[in-house]
């Protein structure tokens, strides 16, 4: 939960004959994670399974066919016949896709030239040379082709392009017009219409064969264009599933093709190197002393804590969210802590301390509830998993009810951690937990009575760092023994009596949090003795250095002063936007209804948006900067067995 | 509605406001090239977009500061 699963370093050492069977179990145990081989003297890359064009080449042609027919991208289980079998399918399907396509882009090139009235400019760009032959009684077909066959034998050519489109004249005698006729067919001729035809080309002979007119012309080329979408159509739904099988099978087979180039070779050895969880090392060497015998030679050794092995966490299922966050900073090393536990506790408890209102809180829960059913639990905007949002709602509405919020009004709810206080400072008035009204009826901005939360604020921070100070002493001892981690963490920690005492002095913590803190604290000199051995220890392990970053530590402390701050900001807003709301109300005409309405919606979405988003990144943020540099290095790589990719 | 003080209490009000302020203003300012950096940073990859905004909120720190500050002083005119 807390330590990563123990992994075995394993290396696999066999004859090359024996490379396919074992890339096919090691595929289908899901267990090794490979350690990609280093070029060396003694051993060199290995080379792929000799299938490997093959496949690479028929992935290219079935995603080919795939973006051709426009299909999605989507999951879908392997196609588990022969390769041979997809091969012939694919084959055949790809040329006539690719045919269709191109015949689409023809009709649509020729379209978009008649359309936009162009077909002058397109004929311009042949030149009529006649040598001296008798062409003024040959018929002339005057058109765009998209490929030429063997026109060229049937009389004389011209040959322009246009924009990707062939234009040609073919003049042809009397008696070879049928055969030009059915030749220009089968390379998908589309006449000039015979209005323009002598305009854009005044020089030519003869007569021109079947004119025909523009209207009818673009309907036969809509008609073709239909039909040939009808074409690509069929076949996309037709072959839709084949293509996602062959897709997912091909990636596989493609992975276990290529995978010996991660592997060592030598001319008749392979070599694999890489990690199993320790307690799947049995099986594995079940199963391949299975399929290969005596023959493999596998060896495995457990991994120390301070190597770079990757890591295998099972976490709960309630922490499981929160993962992300660990994710978008480093995963962590092989030998430390994974504190997702911890964020998954504190998190939520900081966000819903800053956010705290009742109201707010229940449409966080229900907006966290649609997003994690719309976005099916993947993080919104890349940032903030939707799962983890519902447990930071909740908090909030704890919180929300400890404080007496709803909608930033005060509901009058029982007040346990802020008594009613009178406060002169600013005026008459009462101020009951969070803000001072001025008097009686109007809000002037408020006081605050922010002793009780700046309190418990930075008495929640001297918690949390600890909690990271004794993680990280741990991960030393865990990783680099006892002496490193008294020599580096130890110090650190027997300055925190002396930060808590100097926030008393500081008057910080007043009243009942004084003498909370008096009471778990050692008498003075006991506490000057601490801070000496710790400023020494600092000094030795970190050098004069360290010294420069002991202010840093209160910095720290103070800096979990935003857990009150931000809240207080949401809750002034929510205030402002209430109060004005209220003297809208109050005024007893419609605009005034409609005003104060409107003021009430826009604050309070502005105010929710501001209090999703604020105290999601200042919760974050303590955990980044205050928590995660006490004790977490992070840098490590994930466990990703060869075989678990799709 | 006069609110009733001694000068004193008066300035140390102001001496709140200007901690907050000034420390504001200091947070701006590093936000402003933090913000500008992350925008470049997620036209060139959308994915940046979370880290550019953690990266962003570093220096609000400062504000927090000030405001601790504030409530210290206030505290000397209320107490």
């Amino acid at each position: 939960m807390i330590l990563p699963e123990p992994m075995s370093r394993v290396t696999i050492l066999g004859p090359k004959t024996l490379l396919r069977p074992v890339v096919d179990e090691l595929h289908g145990l899901k267990l090794l994670h490979i350690k990609d081989h280093a070029k060396s003297s003694d051993m060199d890359i290995g080379e792929p399974l000799p299938e490997y064009d093959e496949v690479a080449q028929l992935l290219v042609r079935v995603r080919t066919i795939s973006s051709n027919l426009e299909l999605k991208e989507e999951k879908a289980k392997a196609f588990d016949g022969e390769i041979a079998a997809v091969r012939s399918r694919v084959d055949s399907l790809y040329s006539e896709v690719s045919e269709a396509v191109a015949r689409r882009a023809y009709l649509q090139k020729v379209l978009d030239i008649f359309s936009h009235n162009r077909q002058r400019a397109a004929l311009k760009s042949m030149t009529l040379e006649y040598d001296d032959g008798d062409y003024e009684k040959h018929h002339v077909f005057v058109g765009f082709v998209q490929r030429e066959h063997g026109i060229g034998e049937l009389g004389r050519l011209f040959k322009g392009e246009f924009e990707g489109v062939h234009a040609i004249a073919l003049s042809v005698p009397p008696e070879k017009v049928a055969a030009a006729k059915s030749a220009l067919d089968a390379d998908d001729f589309f006449p000039v219409d015979s209005d323009t035809v002598p305009r854009a080309l005044p020089g030519l002979r003869g007569k021109l064969a079947e004119p025909k007119r523009l209207d009818l012309i673009e309907k036969s080329l809509k008609e073709a264009l239909k039909k040939v979408s009808g074409v690509l159509d069929t076949a996309a739904k037709e072959h839709a599933t084949f293509l996602a099988a062959a897709n997912s099978r091909l990636v596989t087979e493609n992975r276990k093709a290529e995978a010996p180039l991660r592997f060592g070779a030598t001319e008749k050895t392979f070599l694999v190197a890489g990690w199993v969880p320790s307690a799947e090392v049995a099986r594995l060497q079940g199963r391949l002393g299975h399929v290969a015998g005596e023959k493999l030679l596998i060896e495995h050794e457990r991994v120390s804590p301070h190597e770079n092995a990757p890591v295998k966490q099972n976490l709960p299922r309630i922490a499981r969210p929160f993962k992300h966050f660990l994710d978008m900073f480093a995963g962590p090393l092989y030998g430390e802590v994974n504190p997702t536990v911890f964020i998954a506790l504190t998190f939520p408890l900081f966000f819903g301390f800053m956010l705290g209102d009742v109201g707010y809180g229940l449409v966080v829960l229900a907006l966290a509830v649609l997003i994690l059913k719309a976005t099916k639990g993947k993080p919104l905007i890349g940032l903030l998993p939707p799962a983890a949002l519902i447990f930071a709602a909740l908090c909030t509405i704890f919180f929300g009810a400890v404080f007496g919020e709803f909608f930033g009004a005060e509901i009058g709810l029982y007040h346990p951690l802020f008594p009613r206080v009178e406060l002169e400072f600013l005026g008459h008035g009462t101020h009951d937990g969070l803000l001072i009204v001025a008097d009686g009826k109007n809000v002037v901005m408020g006081g605050v009575n922010s002793d009780a939360l700046l309190a418990i604020s930075v008495l929640v921070g001297v918690v949390h760092i600890l909690i990271g100070m004794f993680t990280g002493f741990y991960n030393s001892w865990r990783m680099h023994g006892l002496k490193q981690a008294v020599m580096h963490k130890a110090g650190w920690i027997l300055l925190m009596p002396g930060m808590l005492w100097l926030m008393v002095k500081m008057s910080l913590l007043k009243g009942g949090y004084a003498a909370l803190a008096n009471s778990v604290l050692p008498p003075d000199l006991v506490i000057y003795i601490m801070l000496g051995i710790g400023v020494l220890l600092i000094v030795i392990g970190e050098g004069i250095t360290g010294v420069v970053e002991l202010p840093a530590l209160l910095s720290n402390l103070f800096s979990y002063a935003r857990l009150m701050a931000v809240g207080l900001a949401s809750v002034l807003l929510a205030l402002v936007a209430n109060q004005m709301a209220a003297q809208a109300f109050g005024s007893g005409n419609i605009v005034g209804y409609i005003f104060g309405a409107v003021v009430l919606l826009l604050f309070h979405l502005i105010n929710l948006l501001l209090g999703i988003l604020s105290p999601f990144l200042h919760s974050l943020r303590l955990h980044y900067v205050e928590y995660f540099t006490k004790f977490y290095s992070g840098g490590g790589k994930q466990y990703a067995p060869f075989g678990a990719e799709d | 509605m006069a609110i009733e003080g001694s000068i004193a209490t008066g300035l140390i009000a102001v001496g709140a406001g200007l901690a907050v302020g000034l420390s504001a203003i200091g947070s701006g300012l590093g936000e402003q090239q933090i913000g500008a950096a992350a925008v470049g940073a997620i036209a060139e990859n959308e994915e940046m977009f979370g880290k550019g905004l953690i990266f962003t909120v570093i220096p609000e720190s400062l504000v927090i500061f000030g405001l601790v500050v504030a409530i210290l002083i206030l505290g000397l005119a209320g107490g």
